[in-house]
């Protein structure tokens, strides 16, 4: 008996001492449970309660979460008996997640389909705030066993998000093949988590006998081990040949929604996709790691293959939120460029480039958002003419535009170039001619994603209006949002170093 | 024979006929009553050898929930002797080949086995509940309070796709 007071008063210890880092976790977790109980008693008496709840707890979160940044040594700490570690890249991560919920929240406060849904909006909030609590656990997470848990819990919040919009047909389809998909995709990667297991005997992947495990077996043993675990994180990334879903799920689910499946969770898995990749290479022999050459091929070949997808199958969408769901497969491409050539320039590129992506398409679907308030619906047919009766968005579409194909004065042409160079730099010093080849397949994607892109552009501005239809009065809210988006666009693209200057790990 | 080793023996030869009934047995609702009393074969066999927790976890999940769910489906479903499909002789003669087959891999298997030198187990209650129990709220305390958190997201969400809304 007193055995156990001792475990027991080591174990508080050791909990007591951890929990401060993880105050904005914590933090999520009570605002969902407040979340809950205030929809339940107070709802009625006060409009949109759970809303004003979720914006400014997310808010108390994001400046928890800046906070950290002061708060931890440089080198990171190991919370929880090596379960998840907080490093600065981590943090920052972090802070892209909370801010794209953010612009999220204020976008669904808005949305035309969220606000005539028979559910009521309340569950949508607080879901939305679980799956930044998921994320942010992705984002830490260094041990198999919280790999899984945090995806996990990021599919099953998102699935539910998916089909919010219940009678719409489209949206419960989403959800469905979400769900479908995705529960494939999990039983796969715990496949290959068992396997990783067994060979090691650990479930802590930065362990030493992680590494050495795996590096004392047959190489294509080891392999399928790794590549059916990946097979889960490419999922939630939309990496080939995991993003067959992504058009379906994009187009059915509430605009939103979609914005923040299109940018989040693809934050959240490069960051574990980084984390893993570093694991597998990190050896201890001199010569590096027996995984390192494979590994790069893999990613690189893969990053070929899903923009290549990406771009050339959004060149003949008519459905805009389609077209961006291809987009976004495209980009997937990109950031996996910037994996494939892994260093520490190469994380740096994809954090810049990610906070681009971020801000570009969550601006983009903001804009749509914005037009299917106003006219209804997301065909490009309906866009023509529109250009000129609601001047100030549509350039700033422009703008979003710009900067996801990657032109300059945006930022978009910025992350790019960054993406780029990190590749040819991983060329110059391994000298593997597929991170060329790569960079080449990167530059003809970039020209072919011009041609979908204008598709837009053209046309708001150059084609007419076939009919008169009587619109709605464009929204406030989201035309300030949108602006503000559009001008860091521009600011990062003429000043990357305030960004940049600010990233150092 | 010492009272373990007669316990096991009645066990196993429980198991054995309970789970060959479940094969045999014509009413679908016999055959998932002679599993469950398998399964309670089972959580004995793990109790004799010290594995206390999955032995109530076995009574837990398999002999209660699967099992419920599986009565379930069958009383739905209504399975009877008319309703079930009638196998051709065809698809009786490909079911033997397909056996078979896997009957050689098997044996092929098996046989390039080397016979193992029988497992000592170290800790002799590492099975216990108690030291489960340890591991749970150390370790694995966060693992363990995020999955409570999942499980609470994931009971919202289906209450609120399946609710019917009233107008």
């Amino acid at each position: 008996m007193k055995n156990f007071v001792e475990i027991i008063q080591s174990s508080i210890n050791d909990t007591l001492g951890s929990w401060i880092y993880l105050l904005p976790e914590i933090s999520l977790a009570f605002i969902f449970i407040l979340m809950i109980i205030a929809d339940l008693f107070w709802a009625k008496r006060i409009k949109n309660l759970v809303a004003i709840i979720a914006v400014s707890g997310l808010f108390i979160v994001f400046l928890e979460v800046i906070d950290q940044f002061i708060l931890i040594p440089p080198q990171g700490v190991v919370l929880f008996s090596a379960m998840i570690k907080l490093s600065t890249a981590a943090i920052w991560y972090k802070v892209l997640i909370t801010i794209s919920g953010l612009l999220v929240l204020l976008f669904s406060l808005r949305d035309f389909q969220l606000r005539n849904t028979e559910k009521g909006g309340s569950e949508y909030y607080s879901l939305v705030l679980v799956v930044t609590l998921g994320l942010n656990f992705m984002v830490m997470a260094q041990n198999l066993l919280m790999i899984y848990l945090s995806i996990e819990f990021v599919s099953v919040c998102s699935y539910i998000l998916a089909a919010y919009l219940t009678g719409n047909k489209r949206s419960e389809e989403s959800g469905m093949k979400y769900a479908l998909f995705g529960a494939v995709a999990s039983a796969v990667m715990l496949y290959g988590m068992s396997l990783l297991y067994g060979f090691t005997g650990t479930l802590d992947i930065t362990n030493q006998a992680f590494y050495n495990g795996l590096a004392s077996i047959n190489l294509m043993s080891a392999s399928v081990a790794l590549l059916l675990t990946l097979a889960g994180l490419f999922f939630k990334i939309s990496a080939f040949p995991m993003q067959v879903w992504v058009p379906d799920v994009y187009e059915g689910a509430p605009t939103p929604i979609t914005a923040f499946l299109s940018v989040a969770p693809k934050v959240a898995g490069i960051a574990l996709l980084i984390t893993f990749i570093r694991a597998v290479n990190s050896g201890g022999s001199p010569s590096g790691s027996v995984f390192l050459a494979s590994t790069e091929n893999l990613l690189a070949a893969l990053a070929i293959i899903t923009m290549t997808i990406g771009n050339f199958s959004a060149l003949w969408q008519t459905n805009v939120k389609r077209l961006m769901a291809y987009s976004a497969i495209g980009h997937s491409g990109f950031i996996l460029m910037g994996v494939a050539a892994y260093s520490m320039t190469g994380q740096k590129a994809i954090l810049f480039f990610l906070f681009v992506y971020a801000l570009a398409n969550i601006g983009a679907f903001l804009v749509i958002g914005y037009f299917s308030n106003v006219f209804h619906s997301e065909e490009l047919e309906d866009y023509k003419g529109m250009g000129m009766k609601y001047p100030l968005v549509s350039v700033a579409m422009v703008i979003f535009l710009v900067s996801l194909t990657g032109l300059p004065p945006t930022a978009g042409f910025v992350g790019k170039f960054f993406i780029f160079s990190a590749a040819i730099e991983a060329y110059m010093l391994g000298g593997n001619v597929l991170l060329l080849i790569m960079v080449v397949f990167g530059v003809v994607n970039t020209v072919v994603s011009l041609f979908y892109y204008f598709k837009i552009p053209l046309n708001l501005y150059l084609r007419k209006a076939k009919t008169e239809i009587s619109l709605d009065k464009g929204n406030l809210l989201f035309s300030v949002i949108i602006i503000v988006l559009a001008l860091f666009t521009l600011f990062l693209g003429v000043f990357p170093n305030k960004l940049i200057g600010l990233i150092n790990f | 024979m010492t009272i373990t080793q007669s316990l096991f023996y009645f066990l196993a030869f429980v198991a054995i006929f309970s789970s060959l009934l479940v094969v045999t047995a014509k009413n679908p609702i016999h055959s998932v009553l002679y599993l469950i009393l398998t399964f309670f074969t089972l959580t004995g066999e793990y109790i004799l050898l010290n594995a206390q927790f999955i032995g109530i976890v076995n009574i837990i999940v398999y002999a209660g929930a699967i099992m419920v769910l599986f009565l379930f489906v069958i009383m739905l479903l209504n399975l009877n002797v008319e309703s079930e499909p009638q196998k051709t002789n065809l698809m009786k003669f490909i079911g033997i080949i397909t056996g078979g087959i896997g009957l050689v891999v098997l044996t092929a298997a098996l046989k390039s086995t080397d016979p193992s030198n029988t497992v000592v187990i170290q800790e002799v209650d590492m099975g216990l509940v108690k030291n489960l129990g340890q591991v749970l709220f150390k370790e694995f305390l966060l693992p363990f309070e995020i999955v409570s958190i999942l499980f609470l997201s994931a009971m919202v969400g289906a209450v609120l796709l399946a609710r019917k809304e009233t107008k």
